[in-house]
């Protein structure tokens, strides 16, 4: 158990070593001493009986040489003073007992022996020393004396066993000491790893207080803190960047996940408005199959189909300004234009919504006429969509606004509607492609979802912002359009008037085809539409015509006897005439490739023959923009 | 009656002459065993020679003579003593007064036994020097030659160690 403790504590350890080293120390200098002692005591004794013999045998010389027996005892007596000879004895050369002296009871001289060296026999060492005078032998002497060495040592004993204690107990003391100054480090050493370790802080810094190898172990286990901290950190900061690419990475995915499920989600809503006009055209075919002659009933399946064939048309635009917003391709022709007109325009575009939901639409425009440098169209069809919207998703017979003001140098639209407004969780991504309020959803009328992201990029196109606000759900909803202004403001414009539904307008249309049967009946057709028609049979007289006529719309046919409807609608678009011509293409030939070519030559749009009045006219409504 | 001991080959005779008048003067004892004060005698004469500090001879390396005269010539013991007394010649006597008339060394019995006392002056006188060992054997040691201040009552300690023994 005790080995156990040592094993554990530093500091018992060098205890124990001090202790034990101190001990052995002690016990080999104590064994070496008492050896020494031992063989110098006998050498001691040796020399010395050696000598008080020799001593003793020359002053016995004249006594033995002149038989002097008193002189003998006296000298032998002499020696008695000294405490270690027990006895002794002076012997004639015959061997006789001449004198002797004893001081041990019972003790019997032995007979003369043989001279020599001392004996050592137990407590005693005795010796026979010859007595010899000028080479004549005289006598013996014989001299015995204690031989103490047991007693000797024993006391050696005691005094190295006193001394062993209180060495014992100073190198206690100075392993005391040792541990104040080579176990405190690493002990302190000891403590600082053991808080590394329990706690994981790697700034804990073990403290140097020496310069030996405690100190360079100090600072080796420092630099290795610094070092493993340093790691630690790089580490950790390495998982927090991790950590934050997975999140990005997450909602990446999560947004991938959205814009997939709104792809799907306006897919289905794409089927379904494109089928939706669908059954009421059916209706209407129908009815006018069996009822042809009855001109009220004539009349309402027209307007049927009309309405019907607007939606879907605007359905289409609506996906061709999808994919075109989606593949970057959407842009715009500026020019100078008049946000009256612009308005006008968007206006006309909903008139016949309005009429349908019976609702009132209140028209504010400053007092100046100002003007923008904009794409007119693209322009009056960001506005358009804001009336839809505000219409669409506003109660039958509701009043809907739309105020221009101007504000420095810049022109701002504002429509308002009191409909059934937008959340505030709708709010911020009202303007995301393919997005509509859940409860907008529920309507029948919905579209596609893209009006308002079409809207927002237009503005955006036109350098301009724009921005829903509505104070929730059922109170109605507030878009703003802000665009630069191009110029000062002129001639003076009745504010606030507040402007009906106009009529129908009158368009000066062009037809130019070699058919001409097909020509008249479709002249008299628009004609009797209220329109200004000139009719053309080849590209000369259609360029003429154009030049003296300046006509807003106009229809070409492509196969013309003197040359092509698309090298005709260049050379239109090269008059100053023709300008701002719309151009309509007719032809027999409706595959991808002639559509694109129509496009390619400046037609707005390519009909196929034979050509569907509602077509035409929904052409000269405004609702087919381009090609 | 004297002993001479030199190293002298002129006083060889003389010295001869004074042991054998010494011997004739000791009390003959039987010759079967038990303690001869002749024999004793001769011993000491023996050893007397290896305590006395001999002055340096000319020649070196003379050997030690020992004269022995007999009893008879005791009444020229002074004479004969005077004759060599400047010369290194230890004369040793065996009469009761024999320091008296001169002798360095004279024999005393003590009982049985043979002993005998020492003159350090007339040794002095002859040159010699006896060795302690030999006075501290010797039954009386006379001093009474005063050498040097000259002070009578000084005690000897070689005389009191002999009366003590005595």
């Amino acid at each position: 158990m005790i080995v156990g403790v040592i094993r554990r504590s530093l500091r018992k350890k060098v205890g124990a070593i001090v202790l034990l080293s101190t001990f052995v120390a002690l016990v080999v200098s104590a064994l070496a001493l008492l050896s020494y002692e031992s063989e110098r005591y006998r050498g001691f004794m040796i020399n010395d009986v050696q000598t008080q013999a020799e001593i003793l045998a020359r002053v016995t010389a004249p006594a033995l040489a002149f038989d002097d027996r008193d002189g003998a005892a006296t000298n032998l007596r002499l020696l008695s003073n000294r405490a270690g000879i027990n006895a002794a004895a002076i012997y004639t050369a015959e061997g006789q007992l001449f004198a002797s002296f004893n001081r041990t009871a019972g003790f019997v001289f032995p007979p003369t022996g043989a001279p020599g060296e001392p004996v050592i026999a137990g407590h005693a060492i005795e010796i026979f020393q010859p007595v010899v005078e000028n080479g004549e032998l005289l006598g013996t002497v014989y001299l015995r004396e204690s031989y103490e060495l047991a007693g000797r040592l024993v006391d050696y004993l005691l005094i190295l066993g006193t001394v062993m204690g209180m060495s014992l107990i100073a190198a206690a003391f100075i392993s005391y000491w040792l541990e104040g100054s080579v176990t405190a480090p690493v002990l302190s050493l000891t403590a600082a790893a053991r808080k590394v370790i329990d706690e994981r802080d790697f700034t804990v810094r073990a403290r140097r207080t020496t310069d030996d190898e405690i100190g360079v172990l100090v600072d080796a286990f420092n630099a290795m803190l610094t070092e493993v901290g340093q790691r630690a950190e790089a580490l950790e900061a390495s998982n927090r960047r991790l950590q934050r690419e997975t999140e990005e990475r997450r909602a990446a995915e999560a947004a991938l996940r959205l814009a997939d499920q709104r792809k799907d989600e306006f897919l289905a809503t794409l089927a379904h408005e494109l089928r939706n006009p669908l059954a009421p055209m059916v209706n209407a075919m129908t009815l006018l199959d069996g009822h042809g002659s009855d001109p009220s009933l004539r009349e309402r399946a027209h307007g049927i189909i009309q309405r019907q064939l607007r939606q879907l048309v605007r359905l289409v635009d609506d996906l061709l300004d999808v994919s075109r917003i989606t593949s970057g391709k959407l842009v715009i022709k500026r020019e100078r234009v008049e946000l009256a007109d612009v308005v006008q325009n968007a206006v006309d575009t909903v008139k016949p919504l309005l009429e349908s939901r019976q609702q009132k639409l209140a028209v504010s425009l400053p007092q100046q006429p100002v003007y923008l440098q904009a794409d007119p169209v693209r322009l009056a069809q960001v506005f358009s969509n804001l009336l839809n919207n505000a219409a669409k998703y506003s109660d039958l017979g509701s009043e809907i606004r739309l105020v221009a003001s101007v504000a420095a140098s810049s022109i701002e639209v504002r429509v308002e509607d009191p409909g059934m407004g937008i959340s505030a969780e709708s709010l911020p991504m009202i303007f995301e492609m393919f997005t509509q309020g859940r409860e907008a959803a529920r309507r029948t009328e919905t579209g596609l979802g893209v009006g308002l992201a079409l809207a927002r990029r237009l503005v955006e196109l036109h350098d301009g912002s724009i921005e829903a606000a509505s104070e929730g759900l059922g109170r109605g909803s507030t878009f703003t359009v802000r665009l630069p202004v191009m110029a000062a403001l002129t001639s003076e414009r009745a504010a606030g008037k507040t402007a009906g539904v106009p009529p129908a307008r009158r368009h000066r249309i062009l037809l130019v085809d070699d058919n001409v049967d097909f020509v008249a009946s479709l002249s008299l057709l628009l004609e009797g539409m209220g329109h200004d028609v000139r009719v053309a049979h080849d590209a000369a007289h259609a360029l003429d015509a154009a030049t003296e006529f300046r006509p807003e719309f106009a229809f070409l046919d492509i196969g013309l006897p003197d040359r092509t409807g698309y090298d005709l609608a260049r050379d239109l678009r090269a008059l100053p005439a023709g300008e701002r011509t719309v151009l309509i293409a007719l032809s027999g030939w409706g595959l991808p490739q002639d559509r694109e070519r129509s496009r390619e030559a400046g037609f707005a749009l390519h009909l196929v023959k034979p050509v569907d009045l509602g077509h035409i006219q929904a052409a000269l409504s405004g609702l087919v923009r381009r090609a | 009656m004297g002993v001479f001991l030199g190293g002298r080959g002129t006083a060889s005779r003389c010295a001869a002459a004074l042991l054998v008048a010494l011997l004739t003067t000791m009390p003959v004892r039987s010759q079967d065993g038990g303690y001869s004060t002749d024999a004793a005698k001769a011993a000491f004469l023996y050893h007397f020679g290896t305590y006395v500090q001999w002055p340096r001879s000319p020649a070196g390396g003379a050997p030690i003579a020992i004269a022995v005269l007999g009893a008879e010539h005791n009444a020229y013991l002074e004479t004969l003593i005077e004759h060599v007394r400047d010369r290194p010649v230890l004369t040793v006597s065996d009469a009761p007064d024999g320091l008296e008339r001169g002798a360095m060394v004279n024999f005393q019995l003590v009982g049985e036994r043979v002993r005998f006392e020492v003159s350090l002056a007339a040794a002095q006188r002859a040159g010699l020097v006896l060795s302690s060992r030999l006075l501290a054997s010797a039954l009386r040691v006379e001093t009474s030659g005063c050498r040097i201040g000259c002070e009578p009552e000084a005690p000897d300690p070689f005389e009191l160690a002999a009366v003590a023994r005595v």
